[in-house]
């Protein structure tokens, strides 16, 4: 091999010593002379001996810049050639690179904390949330034992809340909450001041808090002596104790301007404490594997069960996991089906430069052939392959950089909300380090078979052949074929899949309503009288609004995003005794205004919509969605019941209506079952936070934003709101699949181009060869559309090989697929009939022009050719 | 190692020239040299060895150990094609210069 060629042919320091000993024996026995002499006679054996060493110093230097030569000057008489090969690897390596870039984060970076891949994320796991969380008194027996396998536990208290800075330059912050050793846990260094300390948490104590580097430098700008500065937040003085490190991120991955020593209630002489709902973090001690981790919480998880309620404790689990886990969560096998996709196309990619030097090493054959009569070794020609595949792999990587780039900036301005870390995405020395790395795998893949070929090259005679046989550039386009029909099998299926996403029933009428979400002021609105006051007023001016036919307010929109939940054996219904048993799952609620149904056009089944009557209503209306309503009531007698959600201590509700459902947990899940309750102007009811809804027709969206924008803004000028037509939130319901798929698509098309220009030229190149065969065959009687036909045949049977391969793989890929699908099946035959198809009529249409070309050879000519 | 008529050349020249007679070690060469031009031609040791590296290196000439007449182990090298194309190369720019030199002795 090459390799071994430029290393292996230096002679070793020991074959010189005892070149030149034999040397100085033989002297000395010839001349008959003693050792000495025959040393003077040498004049200096060691002198000699580093001389015989300087001549192989450079040697490996010298063959490698000889064929770098070489190739530079054969690429200068065939531009073409260099250029087609260079720009196909600089698209299959730059989309893997960009793609790399992005589901880096996700899949292989380490998490920006040192040792990172030892913190876990401790908790329990319970059908009201998705992810894994301590309740305060589980968290402080944590700590006060804090487990043989953890070197450290702390915690970040679930969700953030808005804060306002209320002094000059007011602003809206996000706050977090957690324990004052989250940064040491994490073992981070504050960038500036101090930690928290464990006081800092007490009761009592004075407030502190760390604040974000960014907000450091927006408002301190960046003031080493920024300890102990105060801030007002929410009208209320806090001193400044630190500024948490540049780039900090919490564990969570929620963003926040202020991070405040979180205070949990310790029980009083027995009494239960208030439970504040946490994420649990651990650092693992060194040797301990997660599992051993998980198994000694044992004994504390079944203390942690006596704090659940009694329904929840069967479906209550321990859950520890590591962090990245907890962070990526389902992103995961996404990010690597992309991989897998552009790693296919990189592989197709490879295969057409591979072909393209095969066909090259054809055409020169005879060159090859003289340089190996002349006495180039075959390693010294395989040497000279490989050079020119690292060298177009380095070109093409180098390019690629540059399409990596454009291809990672197009993406994340793409690419929906909540993936996560996908911003972060760029070019740095890590993705080009991988960037060279997989440069050097495809210098491999395109040299490895014209290396192979050259290697069986024979002068025999003075008839000179290569050993470039046909059925290896079969196999190589088979292959292209068989990845081209996996990637655009995949690509159709999700494509399909999201089709049906994007026409699942919503359960209501998305076109013409206008939706803003309107959050107020905490120290502005403090009283629930102002918020019920304000929220009052927005609702009679938007009802002014041009064109409108409905306006609603709401606490939660359909289809996505934060809604209320109640547990469904909590919900009494009176004259019934209270189900036991499991918690029956979960039940979406809203607390609405009487237009909601009408603004949303979610139809009435049974009974009546609420009434502006139903506001001041002494028991609160309630409309029970269909689902809920068959289950709760299975003989339809739902009407007039009075149900009390929330159990003993809640007020009684009447229920007025059934309505239709609507998708309210998200895509591809089972729609939970649901319940309104009119919103009354009564303390219980005030909310800070609200969606106005309005449904208008006959005006733009724009003109009914500007106008709202400015009824909201006579009311209160510094309200931030935004705003945005259901339509576009219910499209942010297949937002991630669309995503993929387009995605999926675009490398499938490319992928599809690829294969088909490589068959092409292969075609192009056999036609090219048997010129002479051809015209035989015209002269003995075959007419141009026999030629055409045969020629189109053989690329049929080539195409055939392929798909079969490619079946094969596909099924494969299906099965890895199957969960990313919606009401399609992997196996879906209609699905891979079209592929075929498309594949198939694309293939023949690469073969059409090489086929009509052989069909026009003149006999006369190709016979004279030779 | 490309121009035929420098001191080096000269030394590349017998070198290869003894080789084409068959396989021999760095001894004999320098032997056969000595006695060929009935001593006239003092082979420089010290250079021999790191000429015959560089026309390995060049792949003039390869290297191969084995045994002698008297049963040593010598590091025998043997002309290549690319080295018997070198020396008819030589050979003829070599005969070309002495014969120019010759023919401006002859006019002095």
């Amino acid at each position: 091999m090459g390799l071994t060629d430029w290393f292996r042919r230096r002679p070793s320091d020991e074959d010189m010593r005892a070149e030149l000993e034999a040397h100085l024996a033989m002297r000395a026995e010839h001349d008959g002379v003693d050792d000495a002499a025959a040393r003077a006679r040498l004049g200096g054996e060691l002198r000699t001996r580093e001389e015989m060493r300087d001549v192989w110093r450079w040697a490996w230097a010298e063959a490698i810049a000889q064929d770098v030569r070489f190739t530079l000057h054969a690429w200068r008489r065939h531009p073409g050639f260099a250029a087609a090969a260079i720009a196909t690897l600089a698209l299959g390596l730059g989309a893997a690179t960009g793609m790399f870039s992005m589901v880096d984060r996700i899949l292989f970076r380490p998490l920006p904390y040192p040792d990172g891949s030892r913190i876990l994320s401790v908790g329990l796991m319970a059908p009201l949330d998705a992810n894994e969380f301590l309740l305060s008194p589980d968290y402080l027996q944590l700590w006060r034992e804090t487990p043989r396998a953890f070197a450290a536990v702390t915690t970040v208290t679930a969700g953030t809340s808005e804060c306002d800075l209320t002094e000059e330059r007011p602003e809206r912050l996000t706050c977090a909450r957690a324990e004052w050793n989250l940064l040491s846990m994490l073992r981070l260094p504050v960038a500036a001041g101090r930690d928290l300390r464990q006081e800092d948490g007490q009761p009592g104590a004075a407030k502190v808090a760390l604040i974000s580097y960014g907000l450091w430098l927006r408002r301190y700008g960046g003031d080493a002596g920024v300890q102990g500065k105060r801030l007002m937040l929410d009208g209320e003085p806090v001193e400044i104790a630190g500024v948490l490190p540049r780039d900090f991120e919490l564990p969570t991955l929620a963003s926040a301007d202020l991070v405040l020593p979180q205070q949990l209630a310790q029980p009083v002489q027995g009494r239960p404490a208030p439970m504040t709902f946490l994420r649990g973090f651990a650092r693992l001690k060194p040797g301990i594997t997660v599992e051993a981790a998980q198994a000694s919480l044992q004994n504390l998880f079944v203390e942690m069960l006596k704090n659940v309620p009694p329904m929840f404790r069967k479906e209550v689990m321990l859950r520890v996991r590591p962090l990245r886990d907890r962070q990526v969560g389902d992103a995961r096998r996404g990010a690597w089906m992309l991989l897998a996709a552009v790693g296919a196309l990189l592989l197709i990619a490879c295969v057409n430069v591979a072909n393209l030097l095969l066909a090259r090493m054809a055409a020169r054959e005879q060159e090859l052939a003289v340089r190996s009569s002349l006495g180039a070794s075959r390693g010294r020609l395989v040497g000279l392959v490989m050079t020119e595949s690292m060298m177009l792999a380095a070109s093409g990587a180098a390019a690629g950089l540059g399409i990596a780039y454009g291809v990672v900036r197009l993406f994340v301005s793409l690419a929906p909300a909540g993936i996560p870390k996908l911003a972060e995405a760029a070019i740095d020395g890590r993705v080009m380090a991988a960037s060279a790395g997989l440069a050097l795998v495809a210098a491999l893949l395109i040299g490895l078979w014209p290396a192979f070929s050259v290697s069986r090259l024979r002068a025999i005679h003075g008839r000179r052949t290569t050993g470039v046989r046909p059925w290896t550039r079969f196999a190589l386009v088979a292959t292209q074929i068989a990845f081209t029909f996996a990637l655009l099998g995949s690509c159709s299926l999700l494509l399909r899949s999201l089709w049906n996403l994007q026409s699942v029933a919503l359960g209501f009428e998305t076109g013409n309503v206008f939706t803003a979400s309107i959050t107020l002021n905490q120290a502005k609105y403090r009283a629930p009288e102002q918020q019920i006051a304000f929220f009052d007023q927005l609702l009679e001016r938007a009802s002014r609004a041009p064109g409108v036919q409905a306006v609603a307010l709401s606490d939660s929109l359909p289809p996505l995003g934060a809604v209320r939940t109640t547990i469904y054996s909590r919900i009494d219904v009176q004259g019934r005794p209270s189900a036991g048993g499991g918690t029956g799952g979960m039940v979406t609620w809203r607390s609405v205004t009487p237009g909601y149904l009408e603004a949303l056009r979610i139809p009435i089944v049974q009974g009546g919509r609420f009434t502006p009557q139903d506001r001041n209503a002494p028991e609160p209306a309630m409309i029970l969605s269909e689902k809920l309503a068959r289950r709760m009531f299975p003989t339809g007698d739902a009407l007039g019941q009075r149900l009390r959600p929330g159990g003993e201590g809640q007020p009684w509700h009447i229920v007025v209506g059934v309505s239709r459902d609507t998708r309210n947990v998200g895509p591809a899940a089972e729609s939970e079952p649901e319940y309104y309750v009119v919103r009354r102007p009564v303390a219980r009811d005030a909310v800070r936070r609200s969606f106005l809804v309005v449904r208008a027709s006959g005006a733009s969206a724009g003109t009914i934003t500007a106008w709202l924008r400015a009824e909201i803004a006579n009311l209160d000028p510094a309200l931030p709101m935004t705003f945005q037509t259901l339509e576009d939130r219910a499209g942010e319901l297949s937002a991630r699949p669309r995503f993929t798929a387009w995605l999926l698509a675009a490398f499938a098309g490319l992928a599809l181009a690829l294969a088909s220009m490589g068959l092409a030229g292969v075609a192009s190149y056999l036609v090219t060869q048997r010129t002479r065969d051809i015209g035989v065959r015209m002269a003995l009687g075959a007419t141009p559309g026999d030629i055409r036909s045969g020629v189109l045949g053989e690329a049929g049977r080539w195409i055939a090989v392929g798909a079969a391969l490619g079946a094969g793989m596909a099924w494969a890929t299906a099965q890895y697929l199957t969960s990313f699908l919606h009401g399609v099946h992997a196996t879906d035959p209609l699905t891979w009939a079209v592929v075929l198809l498309i594949l198939s009529a694309s293939l023949v249409m690469a073969v059409l022009y090489p086929a009509r070309r052989a069909a026009r050879v003149d006999p006369m000519r190709a016979l004279r050719s030779e | 190692m490309d121009k035929a008529d420098t001191p080096q050349a000269a030394l590349e020249l017998v070198i290869l020239k003894t080789l084409q007679r068959g396989p021999n070690h760095g001894f004999g060469i320098a032997l056969h040299i000595e006695q060929t031009s009935s001593e006239i031609l003092r082979v420089e040791e010290g250079s021999l060895y790191p000429a015959l590296h560089r026309l390995e290196k060049a792949r003039y000439i390869t290297a191969e150990w084995g045994i002698t007449e008297n049963a040593r182990r010598a590091r025998f090298y043997s002309l290549t094609r690319p080295g018997r194309q070198r020396l008819k190369k030589i050979e003829e720019s070599w005969g070309a210069l002495t014969e120019g030199v010759r023919r401006v002795c002859e006019w002095a």
